[in-house]
């Protein structure tokens, strides 16, 4: 069912079992899994069903410390949430991901992968991935021609991604929402509040704005805040009735820890012998899966460094490829997403031109990696509001020198064992050669993955959320995506973050 | 092409230059012609960049960067005193290459402008760039 909270009276109460706040991935994803149950289930969603500017400008936000996206165009605010121009980048976490590493600060999630792992299966379907296998010599056997760079995997190994198509929540799901008869989709409902009961231990009600003005409440016995990390920390800060430092944050932890993949050109790798690489080459749309070379547990613990990938590309295309932090710099995410398009194109012709030989000898060593956890790097509000009313967020991402240190760890094992491999040399880009500098170059990015604002622990001092993503404190309000995560692992959060939520999910179905 | 290019200018210029003898009269010059020519790195790169890695490692390493140094370091653990000028070119490569490659897998690297090199390899650079000091 779907209702536009636009057309309703002013002042609306709706009433539900489960109020799911945010529909993107993760509030999407539960929602399906609700469909059927003898619950009435409402889903929040503060925009519409396409692009509209006035709901998008209510993400815009200032950014401080190292240079950011624009935070209006790094997100998307409407049904289907970020999916709706997501690339489908699907990988998932391993194991040392949710361990305590002693030299990463803060590190240690409550919940090991095996706890995810029947999650990840769910999570898979609704990405709508192939094959359920994460080794590439399973992939190997339908092609021959995978082969792998290295000799061996006990330093590198290659790491399986799979590519969804990519599924946009938004058009892919919305039948299956709106034909659903125990979910009410609420359009252009923006949950501004969280009003609690006087000693701040359960959520009374939440309060929805649009801008035509009206406001609505909505009561359910169990709450989901599924919002994005820097908008679930945004509204838990900025319910600050009761709460006077915000919702859950008696601690002084939300908005924290804020992380971001760092993503960024990193080293070449140049070959003795041309060479596809076709285990590691992404042709967008076709391939279903390829690998990046990764670091193993062994060596991270070995050398105290961060996880991360190296993905590669024809250095010719590369080379002619603007870093994503120069490109999509507006505030508006359509035109920042076709002049990324249009940049890649250019460059796609540019390798059209070249010769096999020279396209197949040379390739970019592109990292993805997990930022330290870091209390320094976080979402504030600030004292201007948007025009619902709300607080708008600052984001201040700060890094730290245990990054920089990690990426040129990883390309010196890369080149050592390329070496070992007898394949060719690999060179470190300019800005990792002096082991004494901190500096980030200007073209360092993210990949607008935002993780860790509302972080997991059992312990409150530590955490927001409990194992099972409850907010501490608070007996009926939970939290729901890439917010909870403590660490951010080396690969995109989509699918970990649908495999975390439709984990809460199954909890909830035990205590509604 | 690189490294047609570079094996020309090897035999070329060991003809024709004046190879910088003084204070390193222990140096076998025939020999340190071959040792000079890093087998993998000279198909990736030019003279000029294998001359300015070695160089690298000369302010990096002063005190070995000399003919007669290098020549001893890269003739250690490579048969000892079997390495000549006599010693058959595709042995003495195969010694080398099988030093480039234990390196690699010793872990017994450096970074030169970037490049992550085995030091025996590194070593070859820098007696590239004295031994073709014009």
């Amino acid at each position: 069912m779907h209702i536009d909270a636009r057309t309703l009276p002013d002042k609306t109460v709706i009433e539900g079992d489960l109020c799911i706040i945010g529909a993107g991935a993760a509030g999407v994803s539960i929602a399906m899994d609700w469909i059927g149950t003898p619950y009435k289930v409402i889903l929040l969603e503060g925009g519409g069903f396409d692009y509209d500017d006035r709901v998008q400008e209510l993400y815009a936000g200032k950014t401080t410390g190292q240079p950011y996206y624009p935070l209006k165009s790094a997100r998307l605010h409407y049904f289907g949430g970020t999916t709706g121009h997501w690339a489908g980048f699907c990988s998932t976490f391993d194991e040392i991901d949710f361990e305590k590493r002693e030299w990463i600060p803060h590190s240690g999630w409550p919940i090991t992968l095996k706890d995810l792992e029947p999650y990840y299966r769910k999570a898979h379907k609704d990405v709508e991935l192939g094959s359920y296998e994460w080794d590439w010599k399973y992939w190997q056997k339908n092609d021959p021609d995978l082969k792998p760079m290295m000799k061996d995997e006990s330093v590198v190994w290659n790491k399986l991604w799979q590519f969804s198509p990519p599924t946009r929540f938004g058009t892919r799901y919305r039948s299956t929402i709106v034909n659903a008869k125990n979910i009410h989709l609420y359009t252009y409902a923006n949950v501004t509040e969280i009003s609690t009961n006087e000693n701040v231990s359960a959520i009374n009600e939440v309060t929805a704005k649009n801008y035509t003005g009206k406001e609505h409440i909505i009561k359910a016995k169990h709450f989901i805040l599924a919002c994005s990390a820097i908008q679930n920390a945004r509204v838990l800060l900025a319910s600050n009735r009761q709460a006077h430092k915000g919702l859950g944050n008696d601690n002084d932890l939300v908005g924290r820890y804020f992380m971001e993949h760092l993503e960024i050109k990193s080293a070449e790798l140049w070959l003795t012998k041309p060479d596809p690489m076709k285990l590691y080459s992404l042709d967008y749309g076709k391939t279903k899966a390829r690998c990046e070379l990764a670091i193993t547990k062994d060596q991270q613990e070995k050398h105290k460094i961060l996880n991360g990938t190296s993905s590669l590309s024809p250095l010719i295309i590369a080379r002619s490829t603007p870093p994503m932090i120069k490109i999509w710099d507006t505030d508006d995410p359509k035109e920042d997403a076709k002049n990324m398009v249009d940049k890649l194109g250019k460059a796609g012709k540019i390798a059209q031109s070249a010769k096999g030989g020279t396209l197949l000898k040379s390739y970019e060593l592109f990292t993805r990696i997990e930022q330290a956890p870091n209390p320094d790097s976080r979402v504030t509000l600030e004292s201007e509001k948007d025009s619902l009313g709300m607080p708008r967020a600052t984001l201040h991402w700060v890094l730290t020198p245990l990054e920089k240190h990690s990426i040129r760890k990883i390309y010196k094992l890369i080149g050592q064992q390329a070496g070992v491999a007898g394949i060719g040399r690999v060179k470190l880009l300019n800005y990792l050669i002096d082991e004494n500098d901190t500096s980030w170059p200007d073209f360092t990015g993210g990949g607008w993955h935002h993780m860790g604002t509302t972080r997991m622990s059992t312990d409150p001092k530590y955490g927001v959320v409990d194992a099972n993503c409850k907010v501490h404190g608070i007996a009926n309000l939970h939290i729901a995506g890439s917010s909870c995560y403590v660490t951010a692992g080396a690969t995109n959060p989509t699918l970990t973050l649908i495999a975390l939520s439709l984990r809460l999910s199954d909890q909830m179905k035990t205590i509604i | 092409m690189k490294r047609r290019s570079f094996i020309r200018l090897s035999v070329l210029t060991a003809a024709t230059v004046t190879i910088p003898f003084a204070g390193c009269n222990t140096s076998d010059a025939e020999l340190d012609k071959k040792l000079t020519v890093p087998q993998t790195l000279a198909q990736l790169l030019d003279n000029k960049s294998i001359k300015s890695i070695g160089k690298i490692y000369g302010m990096k390493y002063p005190r070995d960067y000399s003919l007669g140094t290098l020549e001893k370091q890269l003739k250690e653990n490579s048969g000892g005193g079997l390495l000549s000028s006599k010693t058959p070119e595709k042995y003495l490569y195969a010694v080398l290459n099988k030093k480039i490659q234990n390196d690699f897998e010793t872990g017994n690297t450096m970074v030169l402008n970037g490049w992550i090199l085995s030091v025996t390899e590194a070593r070859q650079c820098a007696l590239f760039s004295l031994f073709y000091n014009k």
